[in-house]
């Protein structure tokens, strides 16, 4: 037994040293090239995404190769960062969102961006400070509601003391249901718990992502869904409807932060601010709203009318490092109070 | 005459020798290879400093996730196989039931279903404004819904009672002509023909098709968060999803993962103990007889024939309106004839490879059964079932991001993706092949083992020209098994994948995440029909 671990370890060892050897072969076949890999999530890469026009207006600019290699969402392009640590191909990852930079930060994944944010013309709301991200899109969680049906409530207040049925997704599998978290916690804190009491009598079913909750609303399964203050501008630009809309809550709305930046190990920087840059011009920031269907993170940005349409509500919840401490606590809360 | 024996014998010998360590050598490599996958992936995940959430056996919430996980296994299992048995035995006995192979065909296209599409199909008939809603309110008085333990049940059903109507219908199929024969000619009753003669075929296969679809059930994950109405209903496999995802604590996953296998692990083993394998008969060739049915039997199998039939094609109907909303204009052709040829390299290189791994470990698992023969059961082969049924238990999601981990050091995932697809699929599909094709081998072993074996053919005449012929219904049922459930894979490919690659499930979850659903919808019925496709050519005679 011992000899057949000795041996084992013979030919690991091998094949460590000859993955090593390779390596700066490696480096170099990626510097000739001029290739910039982007890691993002894949509703970002897909066809009906902002990913393939984006690419094509870059490459267009930087006579280089734009390279995606997609997750299947924010978190999970994190999980993969931390995996390949140092082994990482990553020049830039774009799709992490604002809960999750205290985390990707903390593990030493990001290095500073260098570009003076003045530049930018972010939106003055965001009053954005960081040294290594750089934003790109926002949007407000909401809940839908068919306008044909239903009549719809002005408050978070309203909704859960409403005969109104609801969908959501899970805090523990997606997103938005993080996005809910957040919204509920801002606005009841101690008190959230009765209020997911209450949520949980409104509730026709919690599913695992956004996709089947949305499905099962259009199926008129729901009055309301939760999903972004800007959904109703995909119906209305894609399919000439305006039967779907966005509910104001007078409570204000959680809001969501997409943000982009370099890759701690990466060794294309200048193409990769040349990037950031590129995402937020004028002309990135139009292709990502009407193809991601968020906001624009820069300001002043000309956007088919629909937009002008949608909902505008006040931003409230907590700063990166508050949801990061207390996530796992929130989430136990909920599962604890709608479980019951 | 004896020196000519004596002679054939000395000369036989050594190759015989040489050949028997040969295969042992390919065996242990194989069995390497299965355990050998988990348990890297097991052990990469112990490489992380984040301590377990040891606690989680102090928590209510843990508990009571456990005991629901369990009930509603045991309940979708014992309804899929109690609806399974009239409608199976229908199946085989009553000649005049049309659009048999057709509805069997059917069967199997729902493992391939994505749930998305399962989830919809199913609300389409059931939900708030469902189809059939109306009428069940008046049967139920108004309490109707779909949300909750029902939700749950109706999915499961219809996920599995089709795995159960195949393989039952098969057991009660391979009941030899001469032994209905021989039960007519005693004049047995229909309750002592049950009992002496269908009873014991059953027995045999029954207990560890329980096990089977409970283990499927067990492990169930989407369907139950979106059709159960909330977290209260929730299995173990979500809880390791959030653990290894959301919060990235693979110590957590792995304590979890590892409660997964023992659970499910000692419950499959439990329901496996049960059931044999029984030697019934070798299979006479000419026509198959069958006994006439009672009008009772005969009816009670048509009737549930109808309902199952309706049960099984409605919801994927109930899809119809929705994906032909936006015309056929709406959906990306190209993208999705190359994301279905990708998908068709993926699932025939995974089901051929699953195939092959089963033939040769049910061979040596059945070897070992044998009555009477005198080869010793080597410690080698006592791990074939394990090594083979494992792979069923352990989370495919830890499975994947363990072995993802492990081997990151050493291989360019973003080269070698395509390979971990491929590996990783043979090995989901492999518990369903092993399975499936174990009574055939075992039957042919018993019959014509030995038989064979004096004939002293060479190695690849006696395999092309004696055993595969008779074991091809068998092997193209389980290449059937085994491609449905590559063709379907989507979790695998989330992880090992890459854009330039797409398969079809993926395909249809971009299209779903990017407010696409009519495409989505459309794309998932395109998915059925290359699948069923698919399995008239590989069924054929």
């Amino acid at each position: 037994m011992d000899k057949v671990i000795l041996i084992m370890k013979q030919h690991f060892s091998y094949f460590l040293w000859r993955s090593f050897l390779l390596l700066p072969f490696f480096f170099v076949g990626s510097l000739s090239a001029a290739t910039l890999n982007v890691y993002t999530y894949s509703s970002f890469t897909s066809d009906w995404g902002p990913g393939p026009k984006l690419k094509k207006a870059f490459e267009e600019e930087c006579a280089c190769e734009l390279k995606y290699i997609s997750s299947d969402d924010g978190v999970s392009l994190l999980n993969r960062l931390r995996l390949e640590g140092k082994n990482t191909q990553a020049d830039v990852v774009v799709g992490l969102d604002d809960a999750l930079m205290t985390e990707t930060r903390s593990l030493g994944l990001v290095q500073p961006h260098g570009l003076d944010l003045a530049d930018l013309k972010l939106k003055p709301e965001l009053n954005w400070q960081a040294a290594d991200f750089v934003p790109f899109d926002l949007g407000y969680f909401a809940f839908v509601y068919d306008a044909e049906k239903t009549q719809p409530v002005s408050s978070m207040a309203e909704l859960l003391t409403s005969d109104a049925r609801i969908i959501y997704q899970d805090p523990r599998t997606s997103t938005p249901g993080q996005g809910l978290l957040i919204w509920m916690q801002a606005i009841y804190g101690e008190q959230a718990d009765q209020a997911w009491q209450k949520m949980r009598q409104r509730t026709v079913t919690v599913t695992k992502g956004w996709s089947e909750a949305y499905n099962l609303f259009l199926q008129g399964e729901a009055d309301y869904v939760l999903s972004y203050s800007s959904s109703p501008a995909y119906h209305l630009i894609a399919e000439q409807s305006d039967r779907y809309a966005a509910a104001l809550f007078s409570e204000g709305h959680a809001r969501q932060v997409e943000v982009a930046a370099l890759v701690q190990s990466s060794k294309q920087l200048e193409l990769g601010q040349k990037f950031l840059t590129f995402l937020l011009s004028e002309k990135a920031q139009q292709i990502i709203a009407v193809n991601n269907w968020m906001l624009p993170a820069r300001e002043g940005v000309e956007l088919p009318e629909a937009f002008s349409q949608l909902i505008q509500p006040e931003a409230i919840g907590f700063t990166p490092e508050a949801i990061h401490q207390q996530r796992q606590a929130w989430i136990r809360a909920w599962r604890t109070a709608v479980s019951r | 005459m004896p020196t000519r024996v004596s002679l054939k014998t000395v000369f036989l010998k050594p190759a015989a020798l040489s050949r028997q360590s040969l295969s042992y050598l390919a065996l242990g490599l194989l069995l390497a290879l299965l355990l050998g996958s988990s348990g890297l992936a097991l052990l990469a995940l112990t490489g992380w400093q984040t301590a377990p959430e040891v606690q989680l056996w102090q928590d209510p919430w843990f508990w009571q996730v456990l005991k629901f996980t369990l009930w509603q296994a045991v309940l979708s299992s014992l309804l899929s196989v109690v609806l399974a048995l009239p409608l199976a035995r229908a199946l085989v006995m009553d000649a005049q039931l049309p659009a048999k192979a057709a509805f069997l065909r059917w069967c199997l296209l729902c493992f391939v279903m994505p749930s998305l599409i399962l989830i919809t199909g199913l609300v389409v008939m059931f939900g708030f404004t469902g189809w059939l809603t109306p009428f069940l309110n008046r049967v139920f008085g108004e309490s109707w819904s779909l949300y909750g333990l029902t939700g749950i049940l109706l999915a499961h059903v219809f996920l599995n009672l089709p795995l159960a109507i195949r393989v039952l219908t098969s057991q009660w199929g391979s009941i030899p002509s001469s032994v209905w024969k021989m039960a007519a000619q005693l004049h047995l009753t229909g309750w002592q023909r049950f009992l002496l003669v269908e009873w014991p075929a059953l027995r045999s296969v029954l207990p560890a098709l329980l096990g089977f679809i409970f283990l499927l059930c067990f492990n169930s994950f989407a369907v139950v968060l979106a059709l159960g109405g909330g977290p209260a209903a929730t299995t173990l496999e979500v809880a390791i999803f959030q653990a290894l995802k959301y919060n990235f604590n693979p110590s957590e996953a792995l304590f979890l993962a590892v409660t997964q296998l023992l659970v499910a692990g000692s419950c499959f083993w439990l329901f496996s103990r049960w059931g044999k394998l029984e030697w019934l008969a070798p299979a006479t060739a000419g026509q198959t007889w069958r006994p006439e049915l009672s009008t009772t039997s005969c009816w009670l199998g048509r009737i549930s024939y109808l309902l199952i039939a309706l049960y099984l094609t409605l919801p994927v109907l109930g899809l119809l309106p929705t994906a032909i909303s936006q015309g056929l204009a709406g959906l990306p052709w190209l993208k999705l004839f190359k994301a279905s040829g990708w998908s068709l390299v993926f699932a025939l290189t995974a089901s051929l490879l699953a195939v092959l791994m089963s033939l040769q470990l049910t061979w040596v698992a059945s070897n070992q059964q044998q009555v009477g023969t005198q080869q010793k059961i080597s410690g080698l082969t006592r791990l074939v079932p394990v090594a083979a049924l494992h792979h069923l238990i352990i989370p495919g999601m830890v499975l994947s991001v363990g072995l993802y981990i492990f081997f990151m050091p050493l291989i360019n995932w973003m080269d070698w993706g395509w390979l971990a697809i491929i590996w990783l699929n043979a090995l989901i599909a492999l518990p369903f092949a092993f399975s499936q094709l174990k009574p055939a081998v075992f039957t042919y072993q018993a019959s014509y083992q030995r038989l064979a074996a004096s004939l002293a053919l060479p190695l690849g005449v006696y395999w092309w020209r004696v055993v595969l012929p008779y074991l091809k219904p068998a092997l193209q049922r389980v290449a059937a098994i085994a491609l449905v459930l590559t063709l379907g894979d989507f979790a695998i490919f989330g992880i090992f994948g890459q854009p330039d690659y797409t398969t079809l499930p993926w395909l249809i979850y971009e299209l779903a995440g990017s407010y696409q659903l009519a495409a989505a919808a459309l794309a998932s019925l395109w998915l059925l029909g290359l699948a069923f496709i698919g399995l008239m050519l590989l069924e054929r005679k």
